[in-house]
């Protein structure tokens, strides 16, 4: 008898948690930062972890975009990303292929920012600069959204997971309507 | 109503567990942002975010440091740095720093 009642009552906390934890689900910051700067506003996708098909790796990138007039790179967001490995440390990058749906792009401007090691992982930091017509490519199609890492003699396949979908749907509103 | 004090005293338990610094805080559940001391550079061209993670106090990892998320993103000159606080019946916590600068 005592022993339901504490299994009801485990429930309940349970359930109020889930949906405690659902809360912010409903709130943008959770997915983005829009701050706003004298002439211009900057935008923060904040960043997605996902896992690569290969085991052990995972992909972390997040994007800053500014519609600063007179900026060289206005026309092009930033992706700053994390490559975590428990093997190899992976320190540079040939190129990135996104795949959205039929469409793929390619940058091949990714420069090094620093390599670290986190316990028994290898976490290298990499900025590369996408077209913004890119971006809001992939994000409009996050459903079928593959990032394909090339390294040196290395590919990491990285399909966009369900909270990779989520934010790309919350940042695209915001990006459209620039 | 039982279960509800139940719940109470046990996130009132709990929340000295799990603990975050915040200017506020909430007994069952906290989700907050709030400002730093801004610097005299206005201008904010990128972003670089740090996080720290506690479960029941027990554990806690991370690197939340202003030098840590500025790195991520590259930053050398900040102009401002912004606190999130996430935190559920003191049972699992987070704490996020939000640096901005060039």
């Amino acid at each position: 008898m005592y022993t339901k009642i504490m299994f009801r009552r485990a429930g309940f906390g349970l359930l109020l948690l889930l949906f405690l934890q659902g809360l912010p689900a409903q709130s943008s910051g959770k997915f983005i930062k829009q701050v706003e700067q004298d002439s211009f506003t900057l935008y923060f996708a904040l960043p997605v972890s996902m896992k690569a098909e290969e085991a052990r790796v995972k992909f972390e990138p997040d994007f800053t975009y500014h519609d600063y007039e007179g900026a060289p790179g206005r026309d092009q967001v930033t992706m700053n990303f994390s490559l975590f490995t428990k093997e190899d440390p992976v320190k540079q990058i040939e190129r990135i292929e996104f795949q959205a749906g039929q469409e793929s792009f390619t940058t091949k401007n990714v420069s090094f920012l620093y390599l670290e090691k986190n316990g028994r992982k290898w976490h290298t930091r990499f900025s590369a600069l996408v077209p913004v017509s890119a971006y809001r490519a992939v994000l409009e199609k996050a459903e079928s959204t593959v990032f394909e890492i090339h390294a040196e003699k290395r590919t990491f396949i990285v399909p966009g997971n369900r909270k990779w979908r989520k934010s790309a749907g919350i940042v695209a509103e915001y990006l459209t309507n620039q | 109503m039982k279960n509800f004090i139940i719940l109470f005293a046990l996130a009132g338990l709990l929340s000295g567990c799990a603990f975050t610094a915040a200017p506020v805080s909430g007994l069952i559940y906290t989700d907050l942002q709030y400002g730093g001391v801004p610097t005299s550079n206005p201008v904010a061209t990128k972003v670089g975010t740090a996080e720290v993670t506690s479960i029941l106090g027990i554990v806690a990892t991370g690197n939340a440091s202003i030098n840590e998320a500025a790195q991520k993103a590259n930053i050398s000159q900040i102009s401002h740095v912004d606190y999130e606080v996430k935190s559920i019946l003191g049972i699992y916590a987070t704490w996020t720093i939000y640096v901005y600068g060039e």
